[in-house]
Order: C-alpha cells, then sequence, then structure tokens
C-alpha cells in the first residue's frame, strides 16, 4: 500500500468529510471551499478511480432521483484500507514538517498562484 | 420537477468519451451535463461553454496524468498548463470579434482536412465487409510480355482452382448488365456473373435464402441454373423488403430466373474495390475452358497457415507450367497476386493524393492567416510584454502565454470543425458514395473527431510558434517607448502573406490543370454526336408480340412514327448505349485467315439499319445493315475500327467472313464504324462487333433520334408517341445523349469541382491575409504618411508607398509558388492519368488570379493612405 498523490488524497478526504454524500459534484465543492483547489470533474473521477483500483475507496448506486427517467447517481465511499492510507499519509507529512514549524512563512515560498 | 436530463453537444460527449476510460463514465458525463446546465442557466451560455472547455482540457490532462507513474511532478505540470490555458480563455474573451474570425478560419480549414481524413479512413483504414479481407487476394494475369496486367481466361482460371494449394478456394466474375422486365416496364440494371463458391470466398452467408449450391454450376455442358441472388439495395427497391422473395422469378434478358438468396445490407460486391461498377444481382457464370479472351475478375482466399508469399510462389510456377502447356495463349504471361489493400490503393491513390495535398494547402494557408491574426493582436500588446519581462517572467513563460492563447483558438476552432463535420456528414457521405467508391461508408464518429482535434492542436502549435517567437524579442526599450512595432513585425506578416500566395499558387495552378484537362477529355473522342441525340428503351412485352415479326413490326412503326415527327431527323435502335461498359461478349473464329483457328472474342451490339446514322457514327467502309431477315440473305456483321485493326490489321474487313461460335454460322463482315468511347472516356477504344438487331431478334432496344433542334426540347412527345401506338409499353430511361455523358463524366467533373473549391478558398484566406497586412501597414505608418502628406506628396505616391513593400513581398511568394506549383506539377502527372507535367498557360492563369486578388485585397485599404489627414496623423 503505497502512499497517495497529492490529489488522490484530497478527494480521499473529501470523501471521508462528505460521508454519504460524497460524489463527483459534490467532492468538487467540498475541495473548492475548504481547500481552494479548483479541480475538474475530470481530474476527480481520474482520482477516483485510481483510488477505486487500488482499494482505497468503494463506489455504490445510489436510489434513482425523484424525477422522471431520473439517473441513479454513483456514490463514493473510504474503506477501511482507505482509512489506514489517510492515517499513514498524514504521518508522513507530520514527520516532515516537524520542525519546520516556527520559521516564517515568507522563507517557505510563495504558492503559485 | 420533471425537467429532461440535461446533455452535452455531441462534439463534447464524443471527445469526454475518447479521453475517460468506461468505469463511472455515465456518471461523469452526466454530472458534466449537469454542471454545465447548471451554470449555463446561472451565468449565461458562455460561461457554460467555458466550463466545459475546462473540463475538457482538465480531463485530457488527467488522462496525461494517469499515464505517468510519478505522483508528485505530473499534477504541477498539468496544474500550470491549465493555469495558462484559463488566463488565455481570459484574455480572449475581451475580443469576441478576433475570436470568431479566427475560430471560423480554423474550423473550416479542420473540417475540410478532416472530411478528406474521413473518406480515406472509410475507404482504406476500416475493414471490408468480408471475413478475413487481409487473407482476400486479387489475382490478374499479365499481358503478352508485359507487365500490364489484364482480367483473366476462364481456363486459366479453373486451372488455378484446382492446382493453387495455397489458396483454399477460388472465385470469378464479370460485370453482367441485365434488362429487368416487370410489370412497370423494363429496366436496365447492372449485374454480374459469378462462379457459384464467390460469396463463400469472401466469407458472407446470405441474409435471406440459401445463396448458390454447387449444383447451380452447371455440369459439364450442361447450362448454369437460372437462379438469381440479390443485393440487398436492390431488394429493397424491387421488392420493398419482402421476406417472401426467395422462390420468386423475375424476369432478365427475358429468361425467367428463381431468387435463391438475398445479400445483407452491409455487403459490397468485390468489383468496387477492383474499380469496376458495383452488382445489384449475381447469376451463376458458365465456365468454358477458353484461354483466348481474358474477362474475368478473381479473388482468392489465403489457405490458413499459408501467407501471401507461398501463394505468390506457387502461382509463378503455375503460371509457368500453364506458360508451357498452352503457348499461344499463356506464352509469356504471368500471375500477379496482390493484396485487397494493395489493390483498392492503387485504384485510387492518385485522386486520394491530390485530395490530401490540396485539403493540406488549404490548411497551412489557413494557418499562416491565424498566425498573422495573433501576430496583429500580439504587436498592440508589445507593451504588456515587456513590462512582463521587466517583472521577470522569462521568455520560455512569455512565449507559453502566446502559445496558450494559440491552443485555445485551436481547440475551439477544432470543436466547431467537428461541429461543421457532424453536420455535413450527410452531403459529405452521399457524395464520397457516389463520385468516389460506393466503399466509401463515410462516418463520423470517435475517430475521424480525434483526428480532427489532433489537426486543430497540431495547427494551433504550428501558427503559435511564430508569433511567440516574434512578440517575445528581448526588444524591452524599443517596446515600451515607441508604439507598435515598424519594420520587423511588418516585414514577418508580409512574409507570412508571401507564403499564403505561393501555396494559393499552387492550389489554383491544380484547379486550372484539372479543368482543362477535364476539357481535353470532354472533348476526346467520343465517335458518336453526343448534341441533339436523344434515347429512351422501351420493350413490347410477350403477351401481345409473341413472336419476332409482332416484335418487329412494333418498332417499324415506332420508327416511322417519330420519323414522321418535324422534330426528329432519324432514328435508329440498338441494344446498348455508349458509354456503357461491360458489355456482351461474343466468340468467334476466323476461317479464312492463314493462322491457326485462334479463338477471338470481343464486345458486341445489336443495332438496326440507320442506327449509325442516327447516332452520329461514322461509317468509315462498306455499308450498313440490309433491312431484312436472314432468310433474305445471310448474317451479316460491322466491326469498328478498332477491331478491324485488330483481328484484319491493314486489310479491310469487308467481304471477310467470321464465325460465332455460340451460333455456328458464318458471319460477313458488311461495314466498319468508327470506334466509340467507352465508360471511361479517355481509355483506348475497344474492338466491338455490330449483329443486326432484325437477324438476332432482339426484343428489349434503345431507341436513339437524331433531333433537328435541341434534343432537351423533343423529350416531351415521346412519350405520348409510344402511348399511341401502343400504352401497354412503357417508356423508360429517357435522357438526351448529353445527359447521359455527363452522367458518365461526374467523377473528373467533381474532382475539378472540389480543387476549385478548395483554390478558392485558399484564394479567400490570401486575399484576407493580404488586406491585413495592409491595413495594418497603413494604421501603423500613419506619422509617416502624413509627414509625406504634409511635404507635398500626392495621393497617388502615398498609395504607392504602402504598397510597394508588400508588393514585393507578395510577388515574391508567387514566384516561389510557381517553383512550387512546377514541382507539385511534375508530382502529379506522375500519379494522375492525362495531366501534363509542363503546363505555361495553366502557371500564367494561375499567377495572374494571385496576383489580381492579391492586388485588389491590398488596394482596398491602401485607398486609405491616400486620405490620411497630415494633422491629424502627426498629432497622434
Amino acid at each position: 500500500m503505497g502512499t497517495l498523490g497529492d490529489l488522490q488524497h484530497l478527494v480521499l478526504l473529501a470523501v471521508l468529510r462528505l460521508g454519504d454524500d460524497a460524489y463527483g459534484v459534490s467532492i468538487r465543492d467540498e475541495i473548492r471551499r475548504n481547500a481552494g483547489r479548483d479541480l475538474t470533474l475530470g481530474a476527480i473521477y481520474s482520482a477516483l478511480r485510481r483510488l477505486e483500483a487500488q482499494g482505497l475507496v468503494a463506489s455504490r448506486k445510489g436510489d434513482p432521483e425523484p424525477v422522471t427517467g431520473g439517473r441513479a447517481k454513483t456514490f463514493f465511499e473510504v474503506t477501511a484500507a482507505g482509512r489506514v492510507s489517510i492515517h499513514q499519509t498524514q504521518r508522513e507529512l507530520k514527520a516532515m514538517v516537524k520542525g519546520l514549524l516556527g520559521l516564517p512563512l515568507s522563507d517557505l515560498g510563495r504558492p503559485p498562484r | 420537477m420533471n425537467a429532461p436530463e440535461p446533455r452535452l453537444p455531441a462534439a463534447a460527449r464524443v471527445l469526454l468519451r475518447i479521453m475517460t476510460p468506461p468505469l463511472h463514465r455515465e456518471s461523469y458525463e452526466a454530472e458534466v451535463a449537469e454542471e454545465a446546465a447548471r451554470i449555463r442557466a446561472a451565468r449565461g451560455r458562455i460561461a457554460g461553454g467555458f466550463f466545459l472547455l475546462r473540463e475538457l482540457g482538465g480531463t485530457a490532462a488527467a488522462a496525461v496524468r494517469e499515464r505517468i507513474s510519478a505522483e508528485g511532478s505530473a499534477p504541477r505540470l498539468a496544474g500550470g498548463a491549465a493555469i495558462d490555458l484559463r488566463l488565455a480563455a481570459r484574455r480572449l474573451r475581451a475580443s469576441p470579434a478576433f475570436v470568431l474570425a479566427a475560430v471560423l478560419t480554423l474550423a473550416l480549414s479542420v473540417a475540410i482536412t478532416s472530411s478528406v481524413f474521413g473518406v480515406v479512413d472509410a475507404l482504406f483504414l476500416r475493414p471490408l465487409p468480408y471475413t478475413e479481407a487481409d487473407r482476400l487476394v486479387a489475382i490478374w494475369e499479365t499481358g503478352r510480355g508485359d507487365r500490364d496486367i489484364t482480367t483473366v481466361a476462364p481456363g486459366n482460371v479453373l486451372d488455378w482452382r484446382r492446382e493453387a494449394g495455397t489458396l483454399s478456394d477460388i472465385a470469378w466474375f464479370n460485370g453482367y448488365p441485365v434488362t429487368l422486365s416487370a410489370d412497370g416496364g423494363a429496366e436496365r440494371v447492372m449485374g454480374s456473373v459469378a462462379s457459384v463458391n464467390l460469396f463463400e470466398v469472401l466469407g458472407v452467408r446470405p441474409a435471406l435464402g440459401t445463396g448458390f449450391l454447387a449444383g447451380h454450376a452447371g455440369e459439364g455442358d450442361a447450362p448454369p441454373a437460372r437462379v438469381v441472388v440479390l443485393a440487398h439495395g436492390f431488394w429493397l427497391r424491387q421488392f420493398g423488403g419482402d421476406a417472401g422473395v426467395i422462390g420468386q422469378r423475375i424476369e432478365l434478358n427475358d429468361q425467367p430466373y428463381e431468387v435463391v438468396g438475398v445479400m445483407p445490407a452491409g455487403f459490397r460486391h468485390p468489383a468496387t474495390f477492383l474499380g469496376v461498377q458495383p452488382a445489384e444481382l449475381w447469376i451463376p457464370i458458365r465456365t468454358g475452358g477458353e484461354r483466348n479472351f481474358r474477362f474475368l475478375h478473381v479473388v482468392g482466399r489465403i489457405a490458413p497457415g499459408r501467407t501471401i508469399a507461398h501463394a505468390r510462389a506457387e502461382l509463378a510456377a503455375l503460371g509457368d507450367a500453364l506458360a508451357r502447356a498452352y503457348p499461344e495463349q499463356n506464352g509469356g504471361r504471368s500471375i500477379v497476386v496482390r493484396t485487397v489493400e494493395d489493390q483498392i490503393f492503387g485504384e485510387q491513390k492518385p485522386v486520394l493524393t491530390l485530395l490530401l495535398g490540396a485539403a493540406t494547402l488549404v490548411l497551412l494557408v489557413s494557418c499562416a492567416n491565424m498566425a498573422n491574426l495573433l501576430l496583429a493582436r500580439g504587436l498592440a500588446r508589445g507593451r504588456e510584454f515587456a513590462v512582463r519581462a521587466a517583472l521577470g517572467s522569462g521568455r520560455g513563460s512569455l512565449m507559453r502565454l502566446v502559445i496558450a492563447e494559440a491552443l485555445v483558438l485551436a481547440l475551439l476552432g477544432g470543436l466547431v470543425g467537428v461541429g461543421i463535420l457532424v453536420a455535413g456528414q450527410g452531403a459529405l457521405r452521399g457524395w464520397a458514395a457516389s463520385h468516389l467508391n460506393p466503399l466509401a461508408d463515410v462516418h463520423i464518429d470517435s475517430r475521424v473527431a480525434i483526428f480532427t482535434m489532433a489537426i486543430a492542436l497540431g495547427s494551433g502549435m504550428l501558427f503559435g510558434v511564430v508569433p511567440a517567437l516574434r512578440l517575445t524579442r528581448a526588444d524591452l526599450r524599443g517596446a515600451l517607448t515607441m508604439r507598435g512595432d515598424t519594420g520587423g513585425g511588418s516585414r514577418v506578416r508580409a512574409r507570412l502573406v508571401a507564403a499564403e500566395a505561393a501555396l494559393t499558387v499552387v492550389l489554383v495552378f491544380g484547379t486550372v490543370l484539372l479543368g482543362r484537362s477535364l476539357l481535353r477529355t470532354l472533348k476526346a473522342e467520343a465517335g458518336f454526336a453526343v448534341d441533339g441525340t436523344l434515347f429512351f428503351s422501351v420493350r413490347p412485352p410477350v403477351t401481345g408480340y409473341q413472336d419476332q415479326p409482332a416484335v418487329r413490326a412494333f418498332y417499324d412503326r415506332l420508327q416511322a412514327s417519330l420519323e414522321a415527327r418535324p422534330e426528329i431527323e432519324r432514328v435508329g435502335m440498338v441494344s446498348d448505349i455508349p458509354l456503357t461498359s461491360e458489355n456482351r461478349s461474343m466468340f468467334f473464329t476466323l476461317p479464312a485467315s492463314d493462322q491457326p483457328a485462334e479463338e477471338l472474342g470481343a464486345e458486341f451490339h445489336e443495332v438496326s439499319p440507320g442506327y449509325f446514322a442516327a447516332a452520329g457514327i461514322r461509317m468509315l467502309d462498306g455499308r450498313d445493315f440490309s433491312p431484312g431477315n436472314a432468310q433474305n440473305g445471310g448474317y451479316e456483321v460491322i466491326v469498328n475500327r478498332v477491331a478491324a485493326r485488330r483481328f484484319w490489321g491493314e486489310r479491310s474487313p469487308v467481304g471477310e467472313f467470321l464465325r460465332a461460335r455460340d451460333a455456328d454460322v458464318d458471319v460477313e463482315v458488311v461495314g466498319v464504324v468508327e470506334s466509340t468511347a467507352d465508360d471511361a472516356f479517355d481509355s483506348p477504344h475497344e474492338p466491338r462487333l455490330y449483329l443486326s438487331a432484325w437477324q438476332t431478334g432482339a426484343r428489349t432496344l434503345y431507341i436513339v433520334a437524331r433531333t433537328r433542334g435541341r434534343a432537351e426540347d423533343a423529350l416531351p412527345l415521346i412519350r405520348p408517341l409510344v402511348a399511341e401506338i401502343d400504352p401497354r409499353v412503357p417508356v423508360s430511361e429517357l435522357a438526351t445523349m448529353r445527359q447521359h455523358v455527363a452522367a458518365s463524366t461526374s467523377r473528373p467533373r467533381n474532382m475539378t469541382w472540389i480543387t476549385a473549391l478548395f483554390g478558392a478558398i485558399a484564394l479567400l484566406l490570401a486575399a484576407v491575409g493580404t488586406y491585413g497586412v495592409v491595413a495594418y501597414s497603413v494604421t501603423e505608418q500613419k506619422r509617416e504618411l502624413g509627414l509625406r502628406s504634409a511635404l507635398g506628396a500626392r495621393g497617388a505616391t502615398l498609395v504607392r508607398h504602402v504598397l510597394g513593400d508588400s508588393a514585393r513581398t507578395t510577388t515574391a511568394g508567387i514566384a516561389a509558388g510557381v517553383l512550387l506549383a512546377l514541382a507539385g506539377g511534375r508530382v502529379a502527372a506522375g500519379q494522375l492519368p492525362g495531366v501534363p507535367s509542363w503546363d505555361p498557360a495553366s502557371l500564367a492563369a494561375a499567377v495572374l488570379t494571385v496576383a489580381l486578388a492579391a492586388a485588389f485585397a491590398a488596394w482596398l485599404p491602401a485607398r486609405r493612405a491616400a486620405r490620411v489627414d497630415p494633422l491629424v496623423a502627426m498629432r497622434e
């Protein structure tokens, strides 16, 4: 079980936050609202596919929407393996950040925006 | 709320489908559609469009990322590019007119290039509708001692089938025009006589019925069974898709045939990839042992476990053996085996090369225009770039800005181009099927869409590079202090226009060449009168006209009735009108010749006395048929010039005899006529024999009438006239000879029109480019012009000043175009028949056209130079 890429990590966390209500658009909104990153739905689905391939999320079809010909949405949730992966990644990041706290942010460089 | 599910535009759907793997694709597409609808409702269509674009870009980036294993680097790359594209998009949003012009230009050229690709794809890249088509081969013989391929003699193909072990089976066929008689009248249908195993060899089973069975072939001397298999389209047309057609009888050439099969919808007669006419029905062929007359098309299937190399080796040895065994007939000939791809390429390659070449030229011209547009736009922002450079942006990132704009435009242009293709695919398909090849089942599907986007993006890179390099030169101080750019920028733009002029010269030259070649073709020796002639076909039904005298009486009455009209000068009858190919053939020997009894063959027609005069075919020697029947005299035949030369050499054949194989009678040659053109107008004329229709007892004939005035004016009186004689006799295929000829020459005409269209588009683009360059030049030189005007220069001088520079570069461009055209002409002459490599008149015409167009396009904005107000100009 390897560590997560940047994008996959965000998506996985968003799915965790959203609980029952994690699907493409809601995940995108959640990331945008909290992390300020504006991802395309394509990128999110791409990350979801890889996460699913790695067994870190699982998908299920929800109830059809309450309109005529409404489609059944695909919802995602984090598996147990997924949670383990999150913890592991968080642990690694914390270990690397340790000791850096206290330095003024300007020395760490501005994000490219 | 019962709102319908939002749907994405087709092009976006296609692209998304290509770029995403199938897992969860449905949900993804649906969510994108919903979001797009939501944004469109909330923030307008443009916002919705940009959302879609961003989605597509992001998905493409994600698709790339999925291929990159390293996790860390990819997102940043994609993220950076996405930022650039977004900024570029925002900047472009501010100039909608510019975006519109650029996108439309690119979309048009991209759509043209993609249509050509679509046709190429349909013809070559899609598999043929046969089982394992890559194991099918076309087999030919060669001429005596030369390398030209010919169709095959029946005796030989029977031996091949028996002996060749590397081929699991061989089938053969030929074209066979038939007259289909039904209650509605008589109709001429193109069919095929084929060996009964044809469909097995191709690996396609009939959709209805059993198809041909082995017993249908006829054993030994017994003729083949009178059974027929129908093509799908024919079955729909004639029988309305009735599944009960199996077992019914149809009347072909006055004989009843039982329907034993209907082929499935996608099936195509293999003749279409051999470049001959498609067939609507198939009849079993009678295959004798003759080795002299070669008329069969042969296809074979390579046996499992063998390769075409094996087949070639075996057939080469077999060819040698047959040449030794039959030295007169097969001596000096060999066997050629071609794969189906080779075969198709050989037939269609010249046409498609021409099309691709022309389309590429148009695309290049369009790219040059796009580059010009971007340059013009960019020059106005020279200060912005200078400021960015001063603030530390490297040249690379400045270039990325420009290229990002180019790519956004390219993306839009590509999408619009796909839209044009999708909208126009019906027209494209129809055109390709009727004028190129019925196999060209052109679809605008994901492959064509990918190709279109690829061309668009490729063009984007191409036309983005030049402005990117140009606009980001490190000329900070100059850019910051002066307004706009003199010298350098205009020079590049002028050079681009010169390049456009060069390419346009090539295209227009091609058009003129083709046009002149076409004219030559049309004026080529038809051998018969094209104007002032009309024809129609009739068939006296068996009920009421049971025997030959009754039929003859009908035709006599018809002829008298027609010739009594003042509009009609004279009338004749014929079994097949000129310009039809694949006619019936007869075999004969020359009993009087001193050579051993060699069996000869030629196409034959049945005509009435007076036909040649009516059709305008010159009589060269001897006389026309006598009006009597066989009882009055012996059988008579008239030969055409090519036949006379081929079979009798320099001697006059009049008075000689030939012995017809099937009838076993001696026939006397009574006359020689001029030869007539075949289906392909400019190919060499074939030898033909004409028999007297009254002697052979033909029933279904075409009436050919020479009119006193225009043939079109005489058309309306035909039907009433025939109805007056007998209302039960239907009139079909009524047309003027000119219309008939036009239908036959449609292919070269269409090629010429298409190239002319491309040439016109290129000319327009080049003119627009020239206009833009000169207009810009006038604007940026306003101060200088104002100065000169204040110093006393007249209007004409000012105009000359502005034009001078662009005239020089455009002339250089045209000169370069001449060189390119000459080089290209040489290549084209090698590829296309009938196109000369050196045609100074055409080249001069092309140069003149482009020069005039450029001059006009330059003169329009240059006039403004004369009206520059010196005070206003100098104040700026």
